[in-house]
């Protein structure tokens, strides 16, 4: 394979329909730079979902009239439960505590006796992944004697779980559009390459040209512009990383590998993209 | 070197060429002569494996129609030279890189492509061009271009598709006279025309063909 031809007809091939060229970088960064915008919304929102799921627990309020061998074996009945990991006794002494603790004496010295009931906290050992099924602990906890109320503030969470269940739908669906958005604009700047030269390739099969001779600086120009694209996307990336670590602290970033991984999906787009048009037009 | 036994083409529309027996020997110059539309140009497509025979066989050197893949065409036609009434030359490639790309397509190194390039525009006496671009030419100039890279990579076979058809009577005797030399020198041409008077004032065995069929 000459290397000198290779480079100089992928430049010409550039340089003839250079307009329609330039569309396919463009889109494809345009559609790299959604794809990983939608995966830095998502590695964020899984990372704030494993932040929630570490304080996945459950409060589980007990009559008073319970004396201390009732309530060991309460908990010992709520511990034998699929899907609890701790339990731990909070006595109505100790709830009372951290009531002052985060309200103030002012407050509970004006009571005349302790309102608070003892409480177990209940650790979950299954992730926030499964809504009915942390309602269904929270049920079967309930169904205990001596238990008076569940309570639980996992809103947050589940709307998380449905926000991130989107996410992962949307990068799905668009990963999809990414790839036969792409593979189409490529490929039909291909084949303007190849109708543009139809006479010259017939030309160089005359003279003994072979198909990978032919085919190579197309298949050359096709992984260009994904990469181009793809740089393009990189680079676009890049700046909203930026700006949103400065309007919103403590998010995830993109790994830098994140960037190899598009360079990488940018020139396979393109390689394919050529390949589908040289396929059906050469 | 070249030969085609009882060879039948046939295209949709019915036309084509049947049982046609020929062979070309080494040096030798071979006119193939009939009206447009009698089969001339099929008969080179055979020769240069752009069409196959539906019957009998074409053999060319080493190779032979029943039996090569169309992987090795190319290098079938690396053995030929071939040349066209419209000169099929490379509208954006000055005259050097014309004729040069026959050698860039076998993967010659630059020092060979140079010297071999030079030598061939020499051949055709258009060593003073290698600069210019093919509409920088005239008819017969570009004629010559397109000679030149046909023979630059020494063909075994230099098969001239009505190479004059284009061109007036006078500057298709300069074609003519730069073919004859090629000949002269050794390489086997078969140069398929339509004008008979014009081939009987060179030396050379005349075939003739007409509805596809030779004629005595």
């Amino acid at each position: 394979m000459n290397l000198r031809h290779v480079l100089k007809e992928t430049a010409d091939g550039f340089r003839r329909a250079w307009g329609s060229c330039l569309l396919s970088i463009l889109t494809i960064a345009f559609f790299l730079s959604l794809l990983g915008f939608i995966a830095l919304v998502s590695a964020n929102i899984d990372h704030f979902k494993q932040t929630l799921n570490d304080r996945l627990q459950l409060q589980v309020f007990i009559s008073g009239t319970l004396d201390d061998q009732q309530i060991a074996a309460l908990s010992q009945r709520i511990s034998r439960i699929s899907g609890v990991a701790k339990v731990s006794f909070v006595s109505r002494e100790l709830a009372a505590e951290e009531f002052q603790k985060e309200f103030g004496r002012e407050l509970f010295a004006a009571l005349e006796e302790n309102p608070l009931p003892s409480s177990f906290v209940v650790r979950l050992g299954i992730t926030g992944e499964d809504e009915g099924r942390i309602k269904q602990i929270a049920a079967r906890i309930e169904e205990e004697a001596g238990v008076d109320e569940v309570v639980y503030h996992f809103q947050t969470l589940f709307t998380l779980q449905r926000y991130a269940r989107l996410a992962a739908t949307t990068s799905w669906i668009l990963l999809l559009f990414v790839t036969l958005g792409s593979l189409f604009v490529v490929s039909n700047n291909i084949r303007l390459v190849i109708s543009a030269r139809k006479q010259i390739i017939s030309t160089m099969r005359l003279v003994g040209a072979t198909p990978g001779f032919i085919r190579s600086p197309l298949i050359l120009e096709g992984a260009l512009q994904g990469a181009a694209g793809a740089l393009l996307a990189g680079l676009a990336l890049y700046f909203v990383d930026r700006l949103l670590a400065q309007l919103l602290p403590g998010l995830l970033h993109l790994p830098p590998e994140s960037l190899i991984v598009l360079l990488l999906l940018g020139c396979f787009l393109g390689f394919l993209g050529s390949l589908l048009a040289i396929k059906r037009y050469l | 070197m070249v030969e085609l036994q009882s060879v039948r083409v046939t295209y949709a529309n019915g036309e084509g060429i049947d049982q046609i027996t020929f062979s070309v020997a080494p040096g030798e110059m071979v006119f193939l002569v009939g009206p447009s539309g009698a089969g001339k140009s099929t008969v080179l497509k055979t020769i240069y494996m752009d069409k196959q025979p539906a019957e009998g066989h074409v053999v060319v050197g080493d190779y032979n129609s029943l039996f090569i893949r169309k992987s090795e065409v190319p290098f079938l036609r690396r053995k030929l030279g071939i040349v066209f009434q419209d000169f099929r030359l490379f509208a954006d490639r000055d005259v050097f890189d014309n004729v040069a790309f026959t050698l860039e397509v076998i993967g010659a190194r630059q020092k060979e492509i140079k010297r071999r390039v030079l030598r061939a525009l020499a051949d055709v006496g258009l060593s003073h061009k290698a600069r210019k671009m093919p509409d920088e030419l005239s008819g017969g100039e570009q004629q010559r271009v397109a000679i030149a890279r046909a023979i630059v990579n020494e063909p075994l076979l230099l098969l001239a598709d009505e190479p004059t058809g284009n061109l007036d009577p006078e500057t298709a005797a300069g074609i003519m006279d730069v073919l004859l030399r090629i000949n002269t020198r050794g390489t086997s041409i078969l140069m398929a025309t339509h004008n008979y008077d014009m081939v009987q004032r060179y030396r050379g065995r005349i075939i003739k063909i007409n509805n596809g069929r030779l004629v005595a």
